[in-house]
């Protein structure tokens, strides 16, 4: 109430490090003080309270080991380990697809640049485009047309 | 404090003993060094993965990927972070093969409406709190993981997830802020 942001910016930052620190019980006075002046501290620190709370009911959630792990891990290691191959194939696959589709693009422009040389005819010179051609002259209008 | 600290120190070096036994052949050594980590290490890849037989299929890759490894270890009292990075690995390797998918619990809590009759309010809370854990995203999930589940120092985060202790605590304090953020009208 009344707290100036930047402080209580500050009062949050040790209220993390002292969090990081399970270890030491107390917070340090301080902060204390500023919780006990400052409601949005005191919301904040009082939903982490539930929340941590919360955080160590959830600790022993989880399966249960079923079976007994060390023969199970006994035997995959009779097995022999996986080739370098075998953990780099995906790797070579999408090499090999990434190369597959630049030899296609350049295969692609390449077909391109030929067949628009190709298509360049009598009329027109190595520089012209479909947009440079030369248009056809306009017809002149007749002379009696003209003198009239 | 201390007693906690020595107690620690003991048991990496106990850990630090069973690895190199192990690395020479040892086989009830590194059965010793399953039966400690494999509850831990299942739980917490169950807590990335949410699949219990995916779960233990990672971890039992996990042990024979550090058995292998073994020859690599350097006996500095870390077992236990070396251990989980290689767990880590194995989890974030699946979960990258994995397509994206919307379980069955996420999809029925996005379309069902609450019914408070039929829900008991401290596993209703609960159900909030698993769910607003799982959606953060993947690095500030396994730092929340490793600290509130795995009972991990920052120093110990630090150490299994290569970086430094203040990227840590800023994956913490974030991860913390999200959390808060989220569940600010649930708790």
């Amino acid at each position: 109430m009344g707290t100036p942001l930047s402080s209580c910016e500050s009062i949050r930052e040790q209220i993390h490090h002292w969090l990081d620190e399970p270890r030491v019980p107390c917070m340090p006075e301080p902060v204390a003080a500023h919780i006990r002046q400052c409601g949005a501290c005191r919301a904040f620190i009082s939903r982490w309270n539930a929340i941590e709370l919360g955080l160590q009911g959830m600790r022993d959630e989880g399966p249960v080991v079923t079976g007994d792990f060390a023969v199970a891990i006994r035997g995959r290691l009779r097995q022999p380990p996986p080739s370098l191959w075998t953990l780099w194939r995906p790797a070579v696959a999408r090499g090999t697809m990434a190369a597959a589709a630049c030899v296609l693009l350049l295969l692609g422009v390449l077909l391109t640049t030929v067949l628009s040389r190709l298509a360049i005819g009598p009329d027109r010179t190595p520089g012209d485009t479909l947009a440079t051609v030369r248009p056809l002259p306009r017809s002149q209008p007749d002379a009696a047309d003209s003198g009239r | 404090m201390g007693i906690d600290l020595a107690w620690s120190a003991a048991t990496a070096d106990v850990e630090d003993r069973l690895a190199l036994r192990s690395r020479s052949g040892d086989a009830p050594a590194f059965d010793q060094l399953v039966s400690r980590y494999q509850l831990r290490l299942l739980r917490f890849a169950w807590r990335l993965l949410r699949d219990q037989a995916e779960a233990e299929d990672a971890v039992q890759e996990t042990f024979v990927r550090a058995y292998r490894a073994l020859g690599a270890y350097r006996p500095d009292g870390f077992f236990s972070s070396w251990i989980y990075r290689i767990a880590l690995n194995e989890c974030r390797r699946r979960m990258r093969s994995r397509r994206p998918t919307v379980t069955l619990e996420m999809a029925t809590a996005a379309s069902a409406q609450p019914d408070p009759q039929n829900l008991v309010l401290a596993g209703e809370r609960n159900r909030l709190l698993r769910e607003a854990v799982d959606s953060l995203p993947e690095h500030y999930r396994i730092v929340m993981a490793l600290f509130y589940f795995e009972e991990m120092s920052v120093e110990q985060i630090a150490r299994t997830l290569s970086l430094s202790v203040s990227a840590v605590k800023v994956r913490l304090h974030r991860a913390r802020e999200r959390l808060a953020r989220r569940l600010e009208h649930s708790l």
